[in-house]
C-alpha cells in the first residue's frame, strides 16, 4: 500500500519525539522526580518484591487503586524485557505511549479518513511527549504508571467499543462487543475507580436520559453492562485481592470558586508552551460544547455517535469536577487528564474539514516549536530533580560499606531506596515516631531488626523521622553521613526494631483477642507479639487472658501466675 | 422499557457465566493455597484456631494422636491449650496434674516438626 506523504512525515515525527525522549531519559535530562517518586515507583517496587525477592502478593497492602489494567500488564512487558529497573521504567513509558497512539488512531479512524486519523494521532501524541519533557503535570504523567493515565487508555477502549455497539451489526457481533464491554468495564474499574466518574456514571446517566426521551436504548444497555462490570469488580476484588491502602479523605464542601482559583493558579505557573497547549485543549473543549449545542437535534447514526461522544465528554467533565469539589483532598491536575488530553482528539472527530485543517496546522506548529525549544535546551530539569539518582547511589555505597541491609526511612525516600537499592536491601517506610507508615507496603517486612536509618532534613511533621526516637533505642552512637542533604545513620553493631503497628491493625488484633476463649492461646500470641516488638498488642493479649480467667472463675494463684508472666515479659523489654 | 428489562435479565445471566469463567481461570488459587498453608503453619494462628475447641479432653485426644504421628510441637500446643481451659474453669491441681506431667514429658522430647513462631 502506498503511504500518503504527510502521513509518513507525521508518523516519522512521532517516532522522532519518542526517540528524543528515550535519549534524554538515558542522559538524565528529564525530570527524575517524575519517574523516581515513591508513588510512581509503586509497580516497580511491587514487581521487585514479588517476582525478584519472592514475597507473597497476599502480604501486600496495595495502592488505593490497584492499577492492574492496563498499568501492571504494560509494566509486566517492560519487566520481561529488562532486568534493569531504570530501563523497565523507560520501556513502560514507550509502551504506554505506543498503546495510546494506536488507540487514538483507531478511535479517529472510526470517524475520519484513515490517513487523516494517522496524521492527527501522530501530532497529538508527539505533542504530549514534547510537553511531557517540559513539565511533569499534566503531560509528563503520560510516561509513568499509577497516575491515572491507564484510565485514559480504558476510556479510549470503551469509546471504540461504544461506537462499535452503536453501529448496525448482527446480534452475534453485538453479543461479542457486549462481552468485551463487560470485561473491559470490570478490569478498568477494578484497577482505577476514577473511571467510575469519568465514564460509567456519565454513560449511565446519558443512557437513562436517551431511554426516557425514546432516543436510543442501546446506550442504557452499555451503562448497565458497565455497572455490572463494577459489581463483579467489587466481588472478585474482595475475594482475590489483598487490602488496599486508604487515603484519608472525606466530603468537604470547598467552593467551586476555590477549585477554579486552584486550577487558574496551577495553569499560570506552568511553562509558556504548556500554557499554550492547555489553552488549545480548552478551546477544543469549548468547540465540543458549541458543536453539541448546534447538532443535538440531528438523529442520523453518524451525527448521533458524535453527539453522544460530545455529551459524554461534557457530562463526564461535570461529574469529575463535582466529585473533585466535593472531596476535601487537594486539587490535582491528574484527575482531569482525560479533558486535557482527549479534548483535541474529540475536536478532530467532530471538526468540519476546514477546522480540521486549522487544527492539524496548529498542532504541527506546536510540535515544531516544542522540538526546537528542546533541542535548544529549554526544558532541562533543575538540579534538585537530579538528586534522586545521586541520593540512592550515595546510600547504596554507605550500606554496602557497613554491610547494612535493612533500614528505615520516610515514605518518599524509602520506596526509591528499596527499588534501586542493593540486592536484598529492604527499606521500610516509617513516620516520625518510627512506627510503620502502613501505606502501600508488604507487612512481612515490618517485623525484625533494622540497621540503618535515613532522616530527611527537608521534611517536617510525620515525614521527619525523630532523631531522639532512634537515639533512645541505641547504646552506641551511630555512624553519621550526609547524602543529598539527608542524614544517614548506620548503627554501630546493633539493631533497632519498630515500636508498634498502626492503631487500626492493633485494634483488629485486640478485637480478635476478645473472640479467643482460651487464656493459653492468648498467652502464646502475646509472647509472639513481644518477640515481634509489638509490646502494646502483647500487653493487651495478656490483659485479655487475665480478664478471661477472672470471668470464668479461675483460681487466684493461676491469675497471679499470668500476671507474673506479663510483668516478666514487660521487664525484659524495658531492660 | 420491557426491552431494557429483558436485556437486564440477559446481562445478569451473562454476568453469572462470566463470573464462573473468571472464577475458574483466575490464576491465584495456588497463591491462596500457599497463603492458607503459611497461615496454618504459624504457631499464633494454630493457637487462635484451636481456641475454638472448648473441651480439654478433646484437645488431650488430639494431642495423643499427634504424639503417635511424632508431631510433638503440635501435641505440646494442644496440651497447653487443654491446660489453659482447665485453668480458666478453676480445675483442681490434682485434676491438672496428669496434663502437666504429660506436657513436661513432651517438652523433654526432641521436636520432629515445629510450627513457625513468626
Amino acid at each position: 500500500m502506498r503511504i500518503f506523504k504527510p502521513t509518513y512525515i507525521a508518523f516519522l515525527c512521532y517516532l522522532l519525539t519518542l526517540l528524543l525522549f528515550s535519549w534524554r531519559y538515558y542522559l538524565g535530562d528529564v525530570d527524575n522526580e517524575l519517574f523516581y517518586n515513591a508513588d510512581a515507583l509503586y509497580l516497580p517496587s511491587l514487581f521487585k518484591n514479588i517476582l525478584i525477592d519472592g514475597f507473597n502478593y497476599a502480604d501486600w497492602t496495595f495502592a488505593p487503586s490497584f492499577y492492574i489494567f492496563p498499568d501492571a500488564i504494560i509494566y509486566f512487558s517492560a519487566f520481561f524485557l529488562s532486568d534493569d529497573i531504570s530501563s523497565q521504567i523507560l520501556f513502560y513509558a514507550i509502551f504506554q505511549s505506543i498503546l495510546f497512539f494506536l488507540l487514538t488512531t483507531v478511535t479517529l479512524s472510526l470517524f475520519v479518513d484513515r490517513k487523516i486519523a494517522w496524521i492527527c494521532s501522530a501530532m497529538l501524541c508527539s505533542n504530549i511527549i514534547i510537553m511531557g519533557m517540559f513539565s511533569s503535570e499534566p503531560y509528563g504523567i503520560s510516561f509513568i504508571s499509577s497516575f491515572h493515565f491507564g484510565s485514559i487508555l480504558s476510556f479510549e477502549i470503551l469509546i471504540i467499543l461504544l461506537s462499535k455497539c452503536l453501529s448496525p451489526s448482527s446480534s452475534v457481533v453485538k453479543i461479542y462487543f457486549y462481552g468485551l464491554i463487560l470485561f473491559i468495564g470490570f478490569a478498568s474499574v477494578l484497577s482505577d475507580r476514577i473511571i467510575l466518574f469519568q465514564f460509567y456514571l456519565p454513560i449511565l446517566a446519558i443512557g437513562i436520559y436517551y431511554s426516557i426521551s425514546k432516543i436510543n436504548n442501546e446506550v442504557l444497555k452499555i451503562g448497565i453492562l458497565l455497572l455490572l462490570g463494577y459489581l463483579i469488580a467489587i466481588i472478585l476484588g474482595r475475594l482475590f485481592l489483598p487490602h488496599s491502602a486508604d487515603l484519608s479523605s472525606g466530603v468537604g464542601f470547598s467552593s467551586i470558586n476555590t477549585r477554579l482559583t486552584a486550577l487558574f493558579l496551577y495553569t499560570i505557573n506552568l511553562p509558556l508552551l504548556i500554557k499554550i497547549s492547555l489553552l488549545i485543549a480548552g478551546s477544543c473543549f469549548i468547540y465540543i460544547v458549541v458543536y453539541y449545542q448546534k447538532h443535538f437535534l440531528y438523529s442520523d447514526i453518524h451525527h448521533f455517535k458524535k453527539n453522544l461522544l460530545c455529551l459524554l465528554f461534557i457530562v463526564s467533565a461535570i461529574f469529575m469536577f463535582t466529585a473533585t469539589c466535593l472531596s476535601d483532598r487537594s486539587f490535582s491536575s491528574r484527575y482531569f487528564l482525560p479533558y486535557f488530553i482527549l479534548s483535541p482528539l474529540l475536536f478532530f472527530i467532530i471538526a468540519s474539514r476546514k477546522h480540521l485543517r486549522v487544527g492539524i496546522i496548529v498542532y504541527s506548529s506546536l510540535v515544531s516549536i516544542g522540538l526546537l525549544s528542546i533541542l535548544h535546551g529549554h526544558s532541562r530539569p533543575n538540579e534538585s530533580a537530579l538528586d534522586v539518582r545521586n541520593f540512592v547511589t550515595c546510600v547504596n555505597q554507605l550500606t554496602q560499606k557497613h554491610s547494612a541491609s535493612r533500614g528505615i526511612a520516610q515514605y518518599w525516600n524509602a520506596v526509591p531506596l528499596y527499588v534501586f537499592g542493593n540486592p536484598r536491601t529492604t527499606v521500610v517506610s516509617v513516620i516520625n515516631d518510627l512506627s510503620p507508615m502502613m501505606f502501600i507496603y508488604n507487612h512481612k517486612e515490618i517485623s525484625g531488626k533494622f540497621s540503618f536509618a535515613v532522616i530527611d532534613n527537608d521534611e517536617d511533621g510525620m515525614y521527619k523521622i525523630s532523631r531522639k526516637e532512634i537515639d533512645k533505642r541505641l547504646k552506641n552512637s551511630p555512624f553519621e553521613y550526609q547524602c543529598s542533604g539527608k542524614t544517614i545513620l548506620i548503627f554501630d553493631s546493633e539493631n533497632i526494631s519498630l515500636p508498634k503497628v498502626s492503631t487500626l491493625a492493633s485494634l483488629r488484633k485486640v478485637v480478635l483477642g476478645s473472640f479467643i476463649k482460651n487464656p493459653r492461646s492468648l498467652l502464646i500470641m502475646a509472647q509472639i507479639e513481644f518477640e515481634k516488638g509489638n509490646d502494646e498488642i502483647a500487653a493487651q493479649f495478656f490483659d485479655e487472658a487475665i480478664s478471661l480467667l477472672r470471668e470464668n472463675g479461675a483460681k487466684e494463684d493461676v491469675i497471679i501466675q499470668y500476671q507474673v508472666k506479663k510483668n516478666e515479659a514487660l521487664n525484659s523489654v524495658t531492660h | 422499557m420491557l426491552a431494557i428489562f429483558t436485556f437486564s435479565i440477559k446481562a445478569l445471566v451473562l454476568v453469572a457465566l462470566v463470573s464462573t469463567s473468571l472464577w475458574l481461570i483466575f490464576p491465584s488459587f495456588s497463591g491462596m493455597q500457599r497463603y492458607v498453608k503459611d497461615f496454618l503453619s504459624e504457631r499464633a494462628n494454630q493457637a487462635l484456631l484451636l481456641s475454638f475447641v472448648q473441651n480439654p479432653v478433646a484437645l488431650l485426644i488430639a494431642s495423643d494422636r499427634d504424639i503417635e504421628k511424632k508431631r510433638f510441637a503440635e501435641a505440646e500446643l494442644k496440651l497447653e491449650l487443654a491446660i489453659g481451659l482447665l485453668e480458666m474453669h478453676g480445675a483442681t491441681k490434682s485434676r491438672m496434674q496428669a496434663y502437666n506431667d504429660k506436657l513436661t514429658a513432651l517438652k523433654d522430647l526432641p521436636k520432629s516438626t515445629g510450627a513457625k513462631d513468626k
